[in-house]
């Protein structure tokens, strides 16, 4: 190498001389700026510098069918309220990532929720807000980031809303309130593993007043480790295993409340913990465990949660869930070694070139209980069943099927309605169809 | 509740009939079809792969099938790195951020430096240019460069038309490195393209044309094509199998490659394939046009194969200047070598 270097130095020098200052000049004059085309999207890049318009469209249409025990209306109307079909979108985002240089990186995606002021004004989805919103520096093996990020997060959470197989996360995901928040983490990533650090505020999207509220503040981390992992074009094979920690104070923010909803992104929790007696900080653990040999592909995730209410009662909490997925069209789903995610499953035959597509069957089951969360009327368990299909016509764009069973049962009776009922348990059948496309 | 129920039920299995139904005859599709081996990269490379999976299919009767493309040294190592092909061609090795690439979507590889390149430029035999220095190569082909005509580099006084190699291309990456002294970094007012075919006619149909690519297209075109003579200090060197082979023609000799999916090495038609390629390699590349490694290189790149030893001689870096003992002499890693 060394004498390689020592012979190209030789040939700059004679070179130079020959040729004087003018064309050693011209040598240094940059290219022009290119404009390359990649991930649905044109990249724009000028040297080291890159910017790129992003955005993602997700629409549901869905179907409800509650079923809480009894036929009464005393037992729950808003619940049977909740009957019906309805269309709404689930994501609009829209953002800008790019490169200052190689090593100065950033991303910013602005979440657009159409309808905010009507309905979800309840559910406390604004009507504009942030998710990623970081800058990074990046090296060749490590990276710091700054801003909303969830590098730290579980390997469900750390999936893209894109790429996630079925239409929602899973009970833990969403109930132990993983999600960005901003802060500083720092990762440390080789190629088939990362270990990322970082101490969190709140989310962006949460505005403190000046008087009333000091910040909620946490601190995690994630490990992740594929001991198997070959791709060749004729198929993957992949073990990957992970941990994270998490441990969170609410600060004087609002206490942290644990309620899953049925497997679908509106609707009621049925199960969850009261707002009187949430907890003040908790204590969580995730155990992942994925892999994926050609076609089919599993993914497991444990979560066990520890926290303590603010009257100092402790309160416990654990759940997991199993997916399975298979790919009718023989495509296996990507995952980044370095990062310890999985990315989008892309056609092998796009209709484009006269194929099908990637067609893909789901399933999953999902559980949390919530039982022990705390001393409120709505505690409990929630079991869901859910099969799906996905149709991926050309990359970016993705059709999604689901149909999820839901099982909610209450540890308490909370309605009275007559002598000798037993704990309100409910059931909700959703069928849902997404339309998505991204760029 | 319960008809609802049902009905939604029958929905799901209705449709997951019709997906079953619209995906067997794909699968079955490809089931049946004989085993092909994807290749795509350097055009350069290309002679030679093309060669040897034509004897490869005539020996297995069509059992094995080998797709060859040409898209350019980087366009091969992008599809090679999202797992698309299983043999990247490459007038170049592997660049430290397409090894980070393969890692990170664990794709490892078995690089097999396969011949010895010169990358030959070449004018309109009509063209009375005999020879150029490097300096004067670098006056022509640097980033806004004016220089147009002949007679401002020793020439004829006849206006120059350009062709060169795309931007994809490892000889491009390789010619602007070894000449402009920064990779990549060239005049942009030329006719690009990924096939040297193109370059060739190019060049062959314009009194005033002149552009650079592999020796064994010049050695196949020679009738049509004037090699220039490259002076590195030491005199005119006109490039040929003789001069790349002795070390003379510099700084514009190079080793080509391919390289190997690792994980693809394990399925015996893509073992068997590659064993024949380094069996083939010396009478091919010599017969195309290029310079054989010694016969103790190819036995130890047989053996690389079949123990799928993984990683790169290069450290992620180009080879400007390297010479065949030299490239043959180096070790294989894993990760970026920086110095």
């Amino acid at each position: 190498m060394k004498n390689v270097l020592s012979k190209v130095a030789l040939a700059a020098l004679a070179v130079g001389g020959v040729t004087g200052v003018n064309s050693a000049a011209h040598a240094q004059t940059p290219p022009p700026p290119t404009i390359q085309p990649m991930n649905g999207a044109p990249e724009i890049r000028d040297g080291e510098q890159r910017f790129k318009v992003r955005g993602r469209l997700q629409y549901d249409v869905y179907s409800n069918e509650w079923d809480a025990g009894v036929d009464s209306p005393l037992v729950s109307p808003s619940v049977d309220a909740e009957d019906g079909s309805r269309s709404y979108v689930r994501r609009a985002f829209l953002g800008v990532q790019g490169r200052f240089s190689d090593n100065w990186r950033y991303k910013v995606d602005f979440v657009l929720n159409p309808g905010a002021s009507g309905d979800d004004a309840t559910t406390g989805d604004a009507a504009v807000a942030v998710d990623d919103a970081y800058l990074e520096y990046a090296g060749d093996f490590f990276s710091v980031v700054i801003g909303e990020n969830n590098v730290t997060a579980p390997l469900e959470d750390r999936t893209s809303s894109l790429d996630i197989p079925f239409l929602e996360r899973s009970s833990i995901i969403n109930a132990y309130g993983y999600g960005r928040a901003a802060g500083v983490a720092g990762l440390v990533t080789g190629a088939n593993w990362m270990a990322a650090i970082g101490v969190y505020g709140d989310s962006l999207n949460n505005s403190d007043s000046n008087f009333a509220n000091s910040e909620q503040t946490s601190i995690s981390g994630r490990f992740t480790w594929a001991p198997i992992f070959e791709t060749s074009p004729d198929g993957v094979t992949l073990l990957h295993l992970g941990v994270s920690a998490r441990q969170r104070y609410n600060g004087d923010d609002a206490l942290f409340r644990y309620r899953p909803r049925p497997l679908n992104g509106r609707g009621s929790r049925w199960v969850e913990s009261s707002s009187g007696s949430a907890t003040q900080d908790d204590l969580s653990y995730g155990f992942e465990v994925a892999g994926q040999w050609n076609a089919f592909g599993f993914t497991g995730e444990y979560i066990t949660l520890e926290g303590e209410t603010p009257a100092g009662v402790q309160v416990e909490s654990d759940g997991y869930y199993v997916d399975l997925t298979w790919s009718l069209t023989g495509e296996a789903r990507s995952y980044r070694g370095n990062q310890g995610s999985f990315g989008p499953v892309v056609p092998h035959n796009p209709v484009t070139e006269g194929g099908w597509g990637h067609w893909g069957l789901i399933a999953r089951y999902d559980f949390i209980d919530l039982s022990d969360i705390d001393a409120g009327t709505a505690r409990g368990e929630q079991t869901a069943y859910a099969f799906g299909v996905n149709w991926v016509p050309i990359d970016h764009v993705r059709f999604m099927l689901n149909y999820a069973s839901t099982e909610m049962d209450r540890v308490v009776n909370t309605f009275p309605v007559a002598p000798g009922i037993s704990a309100p348990d409910a059931e909700a059948d959703v069928i849902s169809l997404r339309t998505q496309f991204d760029f | 509740m319960q008809t609802q129920f049902f009905k939604a039920l029958s929905k799901i299995a209705a449709s997951a009939a019709m997906v079953a139904l619209v995906a067997a005859p794909a699968q079955a599709q490809q089931a049946g079809a004989p085993f092909t081996i994807q290749i795509d990269g350097s055009s350069t490379v290309f002679p030679i792969s093309e060669a040897v999976a034509e004897g490869f299919q005539q020996q297995t009767q069509g059992r094995i099938r080998v797709a060859v493309g040409e898209s350019g040294s980087s366009a091969g190592l992008r599809k090679f790195c999202r797992g698309e092909i299983h043999i990247a061609d490459s007038s170049r090795p592997i660049r430290s951020s397409e090894m980070a690439t393969c890692a990170a979507a664990g794709i490892q590889y078995v690089e097999i430096p396969v011949a010895f390149d010169g990358v030959t430029v070449v004018v309109n035999p009509s063209n009375p240019l005999r020879s150029l220095t490097v300096a004067q190569l670098r006056e022509i082909w640097s980033t806004g460069s004016r220089v147009n005509n002949f007679s401002a580099v020793g020439g004829p006084n006849l206006a120059m038309q350009l062709y060169g190699p795309g931007s994809a291309s490892g000889t491009f990456e390789y010619f602007t490195e070894a000449v402009n002294g920064t990779a990549r970094s060239s005049r942009t007012d030329y006719t690009p393209s990924e096939d040297d075919n193109v370059l060739v006619q190019g060049v062959a149909n314009n009194p005033g044309g002149m552009a650079y690519f592999g020796l064994a297209y010049y050695e196949e075109n020679q009738s049509r094509l004037h090699a220039v003579a490259i002076d590195n200090g030491n005199g005119p060197v006109t490039p040929s199998q003789a001069t790349v082979r002795n070390g003379s023609y510099a700084p514009l000799s190079r080793p080509i490659f391919i390289y190997v999916n690792a994980a693809a090495l394990r399925r015996p038609q893509v073992q068997q394939f590659v064993q024949y390629y380094i069996n083939n390699a010396a009478t091919v590349s010599e017969r195309v046009g290029y310079v054989a490694l010694p016969a103790a290189a190819y036995t130890a790149y047989l053996q690389r194969a079949q123990q799928r030893r993984i990683g790169t001689a290069f450290g992620g870096r180009a080879a400007i200047g390297a010479s065949i003992e030299d490239v043959v002499a180096r070790r294989l890693v894993q990760t970026p070598v920086n110095d």
